[in-house]
């Protein structure tokens, strides 16, 4: 019996490596070459911009609470439109998990996930990444939706002007 | 008491209770958006909405309906969550849901609702309001989009403010919470409407956007500004008081607080503060270090020694005062002294000689179930605001019948039915020896267990009501009312401020309110109370702990006269702006320039602090531990929220620094200072930290009854003979000078003013915002103009908060100060 098992043991390996050797490659040679990550891949953070080229993030703090080791901190601020935005946004890659639960937290979809996971340095106060590192120029995973067309009224437009609402009546109108 | 089953829960509560306080009183949950502890029942949100077997069928709101023996109520059901469910649908129709925007989120009763509930989508849909906030005042932002119409903004400022701001307006989906012709939000700015509402319709601006509620750390302290000795919860971030955040659970206050303490904070944070010891050095100011500054003062004050002069404000704690008093002790000087000496001597001198005693004899809350009140000056509100929302709610709510004698009208004199005397500057003292008369010539006196009252009888010879109403312009019989009122209620109360603008007569007066307290009976009995208020935070501390003269010791001001005399050869200021707030400028200026050796300290490099050879740079009331002791007898914990700026460090260890340089023995902490200081006063004694719970501890228990009662005949004064009398006092929005370094109260009353009454205004063409000039003595002061109506013909104001108005140049004490005016 334990005869049959250590044969068995010695070929099999033989085996596996036989059929591997047959097949394509699942690795890359990085860095030289680089994977394309899947879609969902939950890598570094960004902050995306709105659809009108305006900052998404409207500093509410949300994704900071909702992170669990954190990592994100920032100070919100009036703009001279009245929108609220961060003064400064702060990410410590160093500490994130990246575990995305602040971009489920995200209202306005500011922050999103990206592909990227090349974060290692030598200097780790690299890895605290300001606002500026942060931003990109587009709308990432959601490229449409604005925040402050949905809510946030009378900063970008008033109610009643955004595209699924119809315009307000007067009631006043209806007196006779 | 009334029997009743909530949930299978059994509780026994006062037949008055509503179900809802007898569901908390059971421990039963049931949501609330429209009710406050605070205010009358109103039902406006239904969210509250039970079930009461006796009543089947029905839901009905727990805020506003009585318990009755034997209801069995039930307080969750599929039905009643589906109603509740709806009702929080209703109120998201047209609600903006603008949260990641807004600054209630994260504490906003609609919000936790909406959670608590599963409102995740609407059955129903409506308009929503697009409507322009109102960032009008600089204070408080009022967003109606967000608004769930409950009310209590409006409730609050009715009830208990009594300023009456808001309302609703409009019907239906229309229905908003507006202001006076829908124009901006313009009014004392206490901020009562911003604790209050439950979404966020009504923020505070100067915290837009600064914090998450989860991110402050909040620490209960007392307010730094007023005697009133409300709580403050301060909302600090980053070692940085960033708001006061509401509290009713804690202190006198029942959560409400004035402008000052609300928005008034920012003093702590303020760029001007010292954050290093000063030293004179060929003539100018030198920053130095601590050791340096503090050799510099223990030399300069051994060398002076018993001729050195004490002069500290009535902001320092308790245990701080303690220790000056210690301090001087080692000096071997008797000459310690605070806030002005004179302004208080209706308390230490007045109610001593008449009742024994040095402080009010009740408390607060008890005002509100008085049926008659007296305010003695209408400024009481000014001075107390806090204090005043109790008379107010006394008046509204149990139509107490308020009296108010004034020179000046004010917010008492428009309450509800209140009779106002107003009468000639300076002329308070006749009136009230015109109200005993009263008393005695009709028999209303309560006689009994007093002793002079022949000798006062005789002496209110000449203050026949007719006399004095003739000298002082009020009517007989208003005067005669309002002694039988007080004489009639079973609860009544006599309301006197002090401070420093209120020094004239302040002794006469004291013994005249005391004189008025023990005909009536009001002095020590039960309900009742004699209230003399202390302007500062600490001004009855300081009276308690004995920080005036000694024996043979000076005042305040008999240290300045002696110093311009060059005969003091120190004098140490602490937490005191002399120059800028005791009376007459020009000798305060004359004394703190002669006297050899000047040690200032203090928060801001002050006029006073400008003079001195050392100044210390001190904490503010909300860096340091220790004891504050209100107007009503309260103590209460102060609490340390933030480091100091800085080199900056309490008046406790600068003066512990100061004892051990004289080889004298300082207690290491705050609560050793404090069980050492209760050990020597005798009104303290026995009381402990530990004692000091949620409310504070009321030193002599809630009545204190007066020692003795003697009656003392005081002389009034004659009105003064001039057209045109300017009167000195306090402005709501200010408290002392420190109040001047805050953005909150700045941004309501940013400069001095002069304030003129309509007719007064037009017969001298002035208008609003005029720069006019006031001239006095050979003194000219200089300031815009305020016009409006509370000033009778010939009387003008002005407060004495700002040190740049040069106030003190002509007010040198006079109940009124005679002026010409001039553009
Ligand atoms: S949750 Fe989104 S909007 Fe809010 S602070 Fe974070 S990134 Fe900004
Ligand atoms: S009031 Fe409450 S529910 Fe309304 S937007 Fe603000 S946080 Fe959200
Ligand atoms: S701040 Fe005070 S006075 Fe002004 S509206 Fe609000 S409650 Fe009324
Ligand atoms: S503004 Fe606030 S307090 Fe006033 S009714 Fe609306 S929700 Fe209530
Ligand atoms: S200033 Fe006086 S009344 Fe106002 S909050 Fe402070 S203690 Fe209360
Ligand atoms: S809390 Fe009872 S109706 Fe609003």
């Amino acid at each position: 019996m334990s005869l049959w098992r250590d044969i068995k043991g010695t070929l099999q390996p033989f085996w596996v490596t036989l059929c591997n050797m047959m097949r394509r490659p699942v690795t890359v040679q990085y860095p030289e070459q680089k994977q394309q990550m899947a879609q969902r891949y939950r890598g570094r953070l960004m902050l995306t911009r709105d659809p009108e080229g305006h900052e998404r993030c409207v500093a509410c703090h949300l994704c900071s609470a909702a992170c669990p080791v954190d990592c994100i901190s920032m100070q919100a601020a009036e703009g001279d439109d009245g929108r609220r935005h961060a003064a400064w946004f702060r990410i410590n890659f160093t500490r994130c998990i990246f575990c995305g639960l602040c971009t489920e937290a995200c209202p306005t979809l500011a922050i999103q996930v990206t592909g990227e996971f090349e974060l290692a340095g030598r200097d780790p106060l690299k890895l605290v990444w300001e606002k500026d590192d942060l931003l990109v120029d587009h709308g990432g995973h959601t490229p449409d939706y604005n925040f402050y067309r949905q809510s946030g009224v009378g900063v970008a437009a008033p109610r009643g002007g955004l595209p699924t609402e119809t315009a307000p009546v007067d009631p006043k109108d209806l007196m006779p | 008491m009334v029997n009743l089953t909530i949930d299978g829960k059994q509780v026994t509560v006062s037949k008055t209770a509503t179900i809802y306080e007898a569901a908390c009183e059971a421990g039963v949950h049931i949501p609330v958006l429209c009710y406050a502890k605070k205010l009358m029942p109103y039902g406006a949100c239904r969210v509250c909405l039970v079930e009461v077997e006796q009543m089947k069928g029905r839901l009905i709101p727990a805020c506003t309906t009585p318990v009755t023996e034997g209801m069995v109520v039930t307080s969750t059901s599929d039905e009643i969550v589906k109603v509740r469910k709806t009702v929080l649908e209703f109120l998201l129709v047209n609600h903006v849901v603008d949260c990641p925007v807004c600054d209630k989120g994260g504490e906003c009763d609609l919000q936790d609702l909406t959670y608590e509930y599963e409102v995740v989508s609407n059955r129903f849909e409506g308009e929503k309001f697009d409507l322009p906030t109102d960032e009008v005042n600089p204070l408080i932002e009022r967003n109606m989009n967000r608004c769930v119409l409950c009310g209590k903004c409006a409730r609050v400022c009715d009830e208990i403010v009594g300023y009456g701001s808001y309302s609703f307006i409009n019907r239906g989906f229309e229905t908003k919470i507006a202001t006076a012709f829908d124009r901006g939000l313009n009014c004392e700015f206490c901020g009562q409407c911003v604790s209050m509402c439950p979404v966020g319709a009504i923020l505070p601006r100067p915290f837009k956007f600064k914090a998450r509620p989860w991110q402050l750390k909040e620490i209960d302290s007392v307010c730094g500004y007023c005697g009133n000795g409300c709580t403050v919860t301060l909302g600090t971030k980053d070692n940085k008081v960033e708001t006061i955040r509401f509290n009713d659970k804690t202190g006198v206050n029942d959560g409400n607080l004035c402008v000052r303490g609300r928005f008034g904070y920012s003093f702590i944070n303020s760029e001007d503060r010292l954050t290093k010891p000063l030293i004179r050095e060929n003539g100018s100011l030198v920053e130095t270090s601590w050791d340096k500054a503090l050799a510099r003062v223990a030399d300069g004050l051994k060398q002076s020694g018993s001729e050195t002069g004490i002069v500290t404000g009535a902001r320092l704690t308790n245990e701080e005062l303690f220790l000056l008093r210690n301090v001087a002790k080692a000096l071997g000087s008797e000459n310690i002294d605070h806030s002005g000496g004179e302004c208080y001597k209706g308390l230490t001198e007045g109610l001593q000689q008449t009742l024994g005693l040095q402080a009010s004899t009740a408390t607060f809350p008890q005002v509100e179930n008085c049926d008659a009140i007296l305010s003695i000056r209408s400024d009481f509100y000014e001075t107390h605001p806090v204090f005043g929302m109790v008379v107010n709610q006394a008046v509204r709510r149990n139509d107490a019948k308020l009296t108010v004698i004034a020179d000046k009208r004010g917010k008492f004199t428009k309450l509800p039915e209140a009779k106002t005397l107003l009468h000639k500057p300076g002329l308070e003292v006749n009136l009230i020896n015109a109200m005993c008369r009263v008393l005695l010539d009709e028999g209303l006196a309560k006689t009994e267990r007093l002793s002079g009252v022949d000798e006062l009888k005789a002496a209110l010879a000449d203050y026949a009501p007719e006399t004095v109403a003739e000298t002082t312009g009020v009517s007989v019989d208003a005067i005669r009312t309002a002694a039988r009122e007080l004489a009639a209620a079973e609860n009544a109360a006599i309301l006197l401020a002090y401070g420093l603008p209120y020094t004239a007569a302040s002794k006469e007066l004291g013994i005249a309110a005391a004189n008025l307290s023990l005909l009536t009976g009001i002095a020590g009995r039960t309900g009742s109370g004699l209230y003399v208020c202390g302007e500062k935070n600490n001004s009855q501390g300081a009276i308690d702990l004995a920080v005036m003269p000694g024996a043979t010791g000076l005042g305040a001001q008999q240290m300045l006269s002696a110093a311009a005399q060059g005969q003091l050869k120190a004098l140490y200021v602490v937490g005191e702006d002399m120059v800028s707030s005791y009376p007459d400028r020009k000798a305060v200026e004359l004394a703190l320039d002669k006297v050899p050796f000047l040690v200032v300290q203090d928060l801001f490099l002050s006029p006073t602090a400008q003079m001195a050879d050392v100044v210390l740079p001190a904490a503010s009331f909300a860096e340091k531990d220790g004891t504050f002791t209100n107007a009503e007898r309260r103590i209460q914990r102060v609490r340390a929220a933030v480091p100091s700026p800085g080199d900056a460090r309490t008046d406790f260890n600068i003066l512990s620094d100061v004892l051990s340089a004289f080889g004298a023995q300082a207690p290491a902490t705050a609560a050793e200072a404090f069980a050492q200081l209760t050990a020597d006063t005798a009104a303290y004694q026995g009381i402990s930290l530990d004692m000091l719970g949620a409310q504070g501890y009321v030193w002599g228990t809630d009545i204190l009854t007066p020692i003795t009662r003697n009656l003392v005949a005081v002389a009034g004064s004659k009105p003064l003979d001039a057209a045109h009398q300017l009167l000195v006092g306090s402005a709501l929005y200010h408290s002392g000078t420190m109040s001047t370094h805050a953005k909150g109260p700045m941004a309501v009353v940013s400069e001095p003013y002069i304030e003129f009454g309509r007719e007064d205004a037009k017969a001298l063409n002035v208008a609003e915002g005029d720069l006019v000039k006031l001239s006095a003595d050979g003194e000219i002061i200089e300031a815009k103009a305020k016009v409006d109506n509370r000033l009778p013909q010939g009387v003008l104001f002005a407060p004495y908060h700002f040190s740049a108005l040069g106030l003190n140049k002509i007010y040198r004490g006079q109940p009124a100060i005679a002026v010409q005016v001039g553009k």
